[in-house]
């Protein structure tokens, strides 16, 4: 008989199977394209992804939008096959195909059963080779682009992230327009504009190839050199020079729904790039503040004060000068406190250290959390995309835990210090203006635009 | 055929009535534990719609043993994720943990099934009261488009059928729960008997299930059985067809047939015509009503799976210039096509293939692999049916899945419209 289970505390763990990143091979074609393999046999499914250095951030300040758009009109016709046929020639066993461009980079995708391999292979590389622009399909594009826009200015949490944004980097500036542009933007682009584009950022030098999912290896590799090997391209492009970041100063923003039922509330300022050496203790610190259900944010705002449903903090990850950002939704008559409090929370962050357990707890969350995203192709193709994009070692994955647990209470402190002052976060409040106004005036000037 | 196998499942009640599934799967070091209360929206009544959602929060409030917000500060500090969610039928709570946590799960969540009243409190109650409402504005009412769904419901299914209303409930309703309301809802729902476990990762079956038992097998099996839903089905009202102004940009289009259950053995057909349909820049309403006519700047196609009644919904969002009688019309001459000649080939293919990848997608995750599961046992009382699911599919004839069309259109279907302010017709 063994003894009566004993509730009142938890069981003690069993012995810890760390989670380690699938062995992937990778290869330097002729062409200069670098090729990713993971081979990986959990269903019969392949996921392929070309990551082109095609973003947003090197696209004309004016054209904004461009690289999304160029992005859209790869699936839209080759010089072979038609937007129908393509469609048609991937969904037809099953499959599905993409192509989207964020600030960072471009990827077309496209997944689906391991006997479709060399079908999509072949299609990728049409797509991403010669993609044919067709004048009509640019028109239509561009008309359901327009639509988008205008729908998008109506849902009030994304016009409460395109005001801050708008805000911190200017509404024309990398990161301060919109990645699909704007109305003026989208209809000054032209044909040639997106064949320049093209031409210039779809080369295979600085660009990548990966292959998740169940394949052999050795075949594939075969089916790429005589697909993608050919002449050596151009050299990769220069990157986008993103100077240094603006200026941080606290601006106050109302955008003026009158009849809204709640009101969309940020905060945020220009962060750090992901290359700056304060990108792992600001994620830890970020972490810690509102990166999770028990973060000093949503127990304060949720669970204590019932103020909101949820609030989270979060630093972007990108090769420049990216956002850190709190987001919430709260009843309008609230967000005077909301805001309070949460300055008061950015105002501890950067006074004292993270609390000894609070830090184990919050690196144990971030190590612990890793083998979860390790499940899907999508998310191990995702982790992929991450060493390419910011030139991260082969090994990274290996050492991340350890690097994660160096972290000190005092770091954290530090980069708070540095990178969260309360007095550097600009606030912006989609809502009525006429309660919003008088609950954020000590705060600062507020500004109150209209929200259409 | 590379999905699960149904020789590495295994099934076990408790003597209490809980059911458990262990699937063993050492790939990652991983657990995901899913329980499943066969309790949701439908088993509400009106004046007091919300409450199981409402309910779903307070299980994360603590029980006897574990603190208010116990929960998720042991998860995650394991390094573990959780949540929740609720829907017209069932109930869902779930974790995944490092496998040398798994304990962790069982000992969560067996005191919440076992001791939860203990740690129930007005204080508790009213802090998540206000947390639901402002969900309840953030997913509804300050979202553009967001009542059209609720009115959907509300015509499609009239009183007392149990989808009449919304999952989330009325603001006034969530105001109005007391505590003992809340209280009866867990004696009622939350018994071993009306629940199922689920878990699939790194574990030894014989060792999990011992876990188990010592967890779970000495929780009370007494108490009264699930009252009975009304299923009977309403005719559909006279007025079929509203259309409602809102703070949108372009004008959207609904258009919801009732269609069988997910338990019925014809719901298959109605899941691939969505899928033929709709699913796909190759399928016919994208082809021709996005791409060639350009009436419609996006469209989609969804078969909703619910226990006692589906839904075949279809939406479109308009360009602008566009009238919503036009979009309605090419929706419906869409689905006539269907119904008169089935679909096309090539469609019917596309949709076999689509759906079987998408399995494997789901499939893929641990998580997703545990909800199939409870699911499965919850509504059929056999998990092992997700290893045969893809086959199902692939027995509906083309024949069948005309005769789904024709079927959807023989009955009428509920039209909502949203349109900017101001542009009612």
């Amino acid at each position: 008989m063994s003894s009566p289970l004993d509730r009142s505390r938890p069981p003690a763990p069993g012995a810890a199977r760390p989670a380690r990143f699938p062995h992937f091979h990778r290869h330097r074609l002729d062409s200069g394209l670098e090729v990713y393999l993971l081979p990986i046999r959990r269903t019969p499914l392949v996921l392929l992804e070309r990551i082109s250095p095609a973003g947003c951030q090197e696209e004309p300040a004016d054209l904004g939008g461009l690289a999304t758009f160029t992005a859209d009109l790869l699936e839209e016709g080759t010089a072979r096959r038609s937007s129908r046929e393509i469609a048609a020639q991937v969904e037809q066993l099953g499959g599905a195909l993409g192509s989207q461009a964020v600030w960072d980079n471009a990827v077309a995708w496209i997944e689906g059963t391991r006997d479709q391999l060399p079908t999509a292979l072949a299609l990728l590389a049409e797509i991403t080779a010669s993609p044919s622009f067709p004048p009509e399909e640019i028109e239509r594009a561009r008309r359901e682009r327009l639509a988008e826009l205008a729908r998008r200015r109506k849902v009030p949490g994304t016009l409460a992230d395109l005001q801050l944004l708008a805000t911190l980097y200017g509404e024309r500036g990398a990161y301060g327009r919109s990645i699909y542009g704007d109305e003026r933007s989208v209809s000054a682009i032209e044909r040639h504009h997106l064949e320049e584009f093209f031409a210039g950022r779809y080369v295979a030098a600085g660009s990548a190839l990966l292959a998740v999912g169940d394949f052999e290896p050795e075949r594939l590799l075969r089916l790429l050199e005589e697909g993608l090997g050919g002449e050596p391209s151009p050299p990769a492009p220069p990157r986008h020079d993103f100077g240094p970041p603006p200026q941080q100063r606290r601006r106050v923003l109302v955008v003026d729904r009158p009849h809204a039922a709640q009101t969309e509330l940020r905060l945020g300022r220009a962060g750090l790039c992901r290359f700056d050496p304060d990108y792992l203790p600001l994620r830890v610190a970020t972490s810690l503040l509102g990166g999770r259900f028990t973060s000093r944010l949503n127990l304060r705002l949720r669970e204590e004060l019932g103020l909101t449903y949820s609030i989270s903090a979060s630093q972007a990850a990108r090769r420049g000068p990216a956002p850190f950002q709190i987001q919430s939704a709260v009843a309008s008559e609230s967000v005077g406190l909301a805001t309070r409090e949460t300055l008061a929370a950015l105002e501890r962050l950067a006074a004292e250290p993270a609390g000894e357990r609070e830090l184990a707890e919050t690196v144990d969350y971030l190590v612990g959390t890793f083998a979860f995203t390790l499940q899907g192709l999508r998310d191990l193709a995702q982790h992929l995309e991450n060493l390419i994009t910011f030139d991260l070692p082969d090994t990274y994955f290996d050492q991340l835990h350890l690097e994660l647990r160096a972290i000190t209470p005092e770091q954290t402190r530090q980069v708070a210090e540095r990178w969260l002052q309360p007095s550097s976060m600009t606030v912006v409040a989609v809502g009525p203006a006429e309660s919003l106004a008088p609950q954020l005036e000590d705060l600062g000037e507020v500004e109150v635009v209209s929200g259409g | 055929m590379p999905l699960p196998n149904r020789a590495n499942l295994i099934r076990h009640q408790l003597g209490n009535g809980l059911k458990v599934v262990v699937e063993p799967d050492p790939s990652l070091p991983l657990v995901a534990l899913n329980i499943q209360y066969h309790v949701g929206s439908k088993n509400e009544r009106p004046g007091r719609t919300g409450l199981a959602h409402l309910f779903e929060h307070m299980l994360f409030q603590g029980s006897q043993h574990v603190d208010t917000n116990g929960h998720f500060a042991h998860i995650q500090a394991a390094g573990g994720v959780a949540n929740g969610n609720t829907t017209r039928d069932l109930t869902t709570y779930y974790e995944t943990l490092p496998s040398q946590h798994f304990e962790l799960g069982l000992w969560l969540e067996s005191d919440r099934m076992g001791f939860l009243l203990p740690a129930l409190t007005a204080e508790k109650l009213e802090t998540q009261r206000q947390v639901v409402m402002n969900e309840r504005r953030l997913r509804v009412d300050n979202q553009p488009y967001g009542v059209a769904t609720e009115r959907i419901f509300e015509l499609l299914y009239p009183l007392p059928h149990p989808y009449h209303w919304p999952i989330i409930g009325t603001l006034e309703d969530i105001a109005g729960a007391t505590l003992d309301e809340v209280r009866g809802f867990f004696s009622t729902y939350y018994r071993p008997a009306n629940a199922v476990l689920s878990l699939v990762g790194d574990l030894e079956p014989e060792a999990a299930l011992a876990a188990v038992e010592r967890y779970f097998g000495e929780l009370d099996g007494e108490g009264r059985s699930v009252p009975a839903v009304a299923r009977e089905l309403p005719p559909l009202p006279e007025e079929r067809r509203q259309v409602l102004e809102d703070e949108v940009a372009l004008s959207r289009v609904y258009q919801a047939y009732r269609i069988p259950s997910c338990t019925s053995p014809g719901w298959h057909a109605y899941d691939l015509l969505a899928y033929a349909l709709g699913i796909g820049k190759s399928s016919p309403l994208y082809r021709e009503l996005v791409q060639e006519s350009q009436l419609l700047q996006q469209v989609a196609v969804y078969a909703y799976s619910s226990e006692l009644q589906g839904v075949l919904m279809l939406s479109a969002n308009l360009h602008q210039g566009v009238e919503l009688a036009a979009a309605e019309a090419a929706l419906v001459e869409q689905l006539e096509r269907v119904a008169q000649d089935g679909p096309a080939p090539a469609d019917f293919e596309r949709a076999r293939n689509r759906v079987a990848t998408e399995l494997y997608l789901d499939l893929e995750r641990q998580d997703s692999r545990a909800n199939y599961y409870s699911t499965l046992t919850s509504l059929f009382d056999d998990p092992g049916r997700l290893t045969t699911e893809v086959d199902r599919y692939l027995e509906v004839s083309l024949a069948e899945v005309r005769q789904a069309a024709a079927d959807v259109l023989s009955q009428g279907c509920i039209t909502v419209g949203v349109v900017p302010r101001g542009e009612a017709e």
